[in-house]
């Protein structure tokens, strides 16, 4: 119970940040707790105090699926700056992830 | 022992969900493997997205089944409106949750990869979907098209994991993919993880398309492996079981008067049977078509409706003509007793002709058919074909007690240097035959019946004559004896027929 719902404590009370992000994943799964940890490690590193991420489980929130055509887990949405960019898998490659966000 | 084992066998026997599709539940022995996944391939238009959505909404409205229709191909708006000329009332379903409907599409976005990932998001699309109707059926329309650029094992494993999930849930699946496409099939799907397979095609040959049916597999239960052609049209989709498996429908024994005298003295003094098929051949200008104006004008006399399909001549002319030998149908037809249905066969194909046929003994609910001649259908298309539609469509009438008549012309000869014409009597049930013949140096026709199944019939070659009266029938010796000949205009009449 507490350990499902700690994945969606990250939404920080900050809006203001340059970067937003929203990661989706099913369940705390060994996938997700990879995506979530690879994810921030690689957002803490190059974009430090500049993101704000949103991590939801589809499990809890199934309606975010059709909301957003979500038919593959772990997904990460780039809000802003636009375009908005889709990646999946759970981010085992920061450089790859790094330059499909943009992010130089 | 072994009877036991078998015993057992039969008991664990598979249950059935019923789809209602015309014909399709009677080919598979009760329908799709319930609680499980069937995989419908077929080429683009090949009618497995009408299918299935037969499938969910028959069950709505039929078996009070709830269902989940996901689309990743069309706009959930056009598909309903194209079954919204269907009996369905789709917005109603959609209201009372009866139905889901949903289209899913991936291609909006461009994905990046990097590392791992599954489909969990189309599970849980797919769960919300279930839990809100309660449904007991799914159709994935596809499935194939969705994921087309993602890695091919990744996809592989991820959709034996929704096959057997889908298992899990208890649920009616049907699963479409695209025929030949690299997906579904190099995946395997078919071999490994469908319970039943079916393959839809739209074959064209001689520039008529006939689309078909087959069971691939059906795990678990008999079902037949022949190709079954079927129609698909606004109304719905129509398979024609074989023979073998509608002989279950009632035969009668009731009789029904040809109309000549003469005719019904020879299949045991009473006629056809009610609800059997008669063939009538006979090379050109032999009086087939007298012979079916005759029948029908016996049929419209006891208040019975029949429904003319002629292909040849044209409603009208076959009433003027028909007049010329004294059979008065035009009344019948204002007594909305005699209907015609009337088109060149080169206009549309065989199961066109089928289907509006069909439509018309809907709507009229005719005792008798006549067909005149079958042999310009025969044109229309490779004859194994026609033969095989033609016998489904016998059948088809037999389980609705319509008597049909046809007629076959031969154009020189007898049967035996016609086969197609052969094909066709085997199907019949009475077979009368009409040959060129001389009498007293005048050209007339020969008569016999060679063959009507469940009676002893008269087996006399009679001559066939016509004059203003209609159609008589005679022993040849009375007509050697009495010069009938001279007093009937036969070879006139014969020639305008």
């Amino acid at each position: 119970m507490s350990k499902n719902n700690r994945l969606l404590v990250d939404v920080k009370n900050n809006t203001e940040k340059e970067y937003f992000f929203e990661l989706f994943v099913y369940k705390n799964t060994l996938l997700s707790k990879n995506a979530i940890n690879n994810i921030k490690l690689i957002l803490n590193k190059y974009l430090k105090n500049k993101f704000q991420l949103i991590i939801t489980d589809v499990d809890k929130l199934p309606e975010a699926t059709i909301k957003e055509d979500i038919l593959i887990i772990p997904i990460l949405i780039k809000r802003n700056p636009k375009p908005e960019i889709r990646i999946i898998g759970d981010f085992t490659n920061p450089k790859k992830v790094l330059k499909e966000l943009l992010i130089n | 022992m072994k009877n036991t084992v078998q015993k057992n066998q039969m008991n664990e026997k598979l249950e059935k969900s019923k789809t209602g599709i015309f014909g399709f539940d009677d080919i598979t022995f009760g329908g799709l493997p319930k609680s499980r996944p069937t995989l419908i391939v077929g080429g683009i238009g090949s009618g497995k997205t009408f299918m299935s959505m037969l499938f969910i909404l028959n069950g709505i409205s039929d078996f009070k089944e709830n269902g989940v229709f996901m689309t990743f191909e069309e706009r959930s708006d056009e598909l309903i409106t194209n079954f919204s000329n269907l009996k369905y009332d789709i917005t109603d379903y959609l209201e009372k949750k009866n139905l889901y409907f949903e289209h899913l599409h991936i291609g909006q976005y461009e994905l990046h990869e990097s590392g791992k990932y599954n489909i969990e998001g189309l599970f849980v699309r797919i769960e919300h979907a279930i839990k809100l109707t309660n449904a007991k059926r799914i159709v994935l329309d596809s499935l194939d098209t969705l994921f087309s650029n993602l890695d091919i094992s990744l996809l592989r494993s991820e959709f034996k994991r929704l096959f057997s999930w889908l298992k899990e849930k208890n649920i009616t699946a049907i699963i479409t993919a695209e025929v030949g496409d690299i997906y579904l099939t190099r995946l395997g799907l078919e071999e490994n993880v469908a319970d039943c397979v079916i393959e839809l095609s739209n074959r064209i040959t001689n520039q008529i398309s006939t689309r078909r049916l087959r069971i691939l597999k059906y795990r678990g239960s008999y079902h037949a492996n022949n190709e079954y052609p079927f129609i698909l049209d606004m109304n719905g989709i129509y398979i024609f079981p074989l023979a073998t498996q509608s002989y279950n429908f009632e035969i009668t024994t009731d009789r029904i008067s040809s109309g000549i005298s003469k005719l019904d003295e020879m299949l045991e003094n009473k006629g056809f049977y009610l609800g059997s098929s008669i063939l009538i051949s006979g090379s050109a200008g032999t009086g087939k078509t007298s012979i079916a104006a005759t029948f029908s004008r016996s049929i419209c006399k006891v208040n019975k409706i029949c429904l003319y399909c002629a292909f040849e001549e044209a409603p009208n002319q076959i009433l003027r003509n028909m007049k010329s030998i004294g059979i008065d149908l035009e009344k019948y037809t204002k007594d909305k007793l005699l209907h015609f249905y009337y088109a060149r066969p080169s206009l549309q194909n065989l199961e066109l002709h089928f289907m509006g046929i069909k439509e018309m003994i809907n709507q009229i609910n005719p005792s008798v058919i006549i067909l005149d001649p079958i042999t310009n259908l025969m044109t229309e298309g490779p004859s194994s074909d026609i033969r095989s539609m033609l016998t489904r469509f016998i059948d088809f009438l037999k389980t609705k007690k319509i008597t049909v008549m046809f007629n076959a012309a031969i154009t020189i000869g007898t049967i035996a240097t016609n086969p197609s014409d052969e094909g066709i009597s085997s199907m019949v049930d009475t077979w009368l035959m009409l040959e060129d013949t001389k009498v007293n140096n005048k050209r007339a026709s020969s008569f016999y019946v060679m063959k009507s199944r469940g009676m002893n019939h008269s087996k006399n070659e009679m001559i066939f004559l016509l004059n203003e009266n209609g159609v008589e029938l005679l022993e040849k010796n009375a007509i050697q004896n009495n010069k009938v000949i001279k007093e009937n205009k036969s070879s006139h009449s014969i020639a305008e027929i």
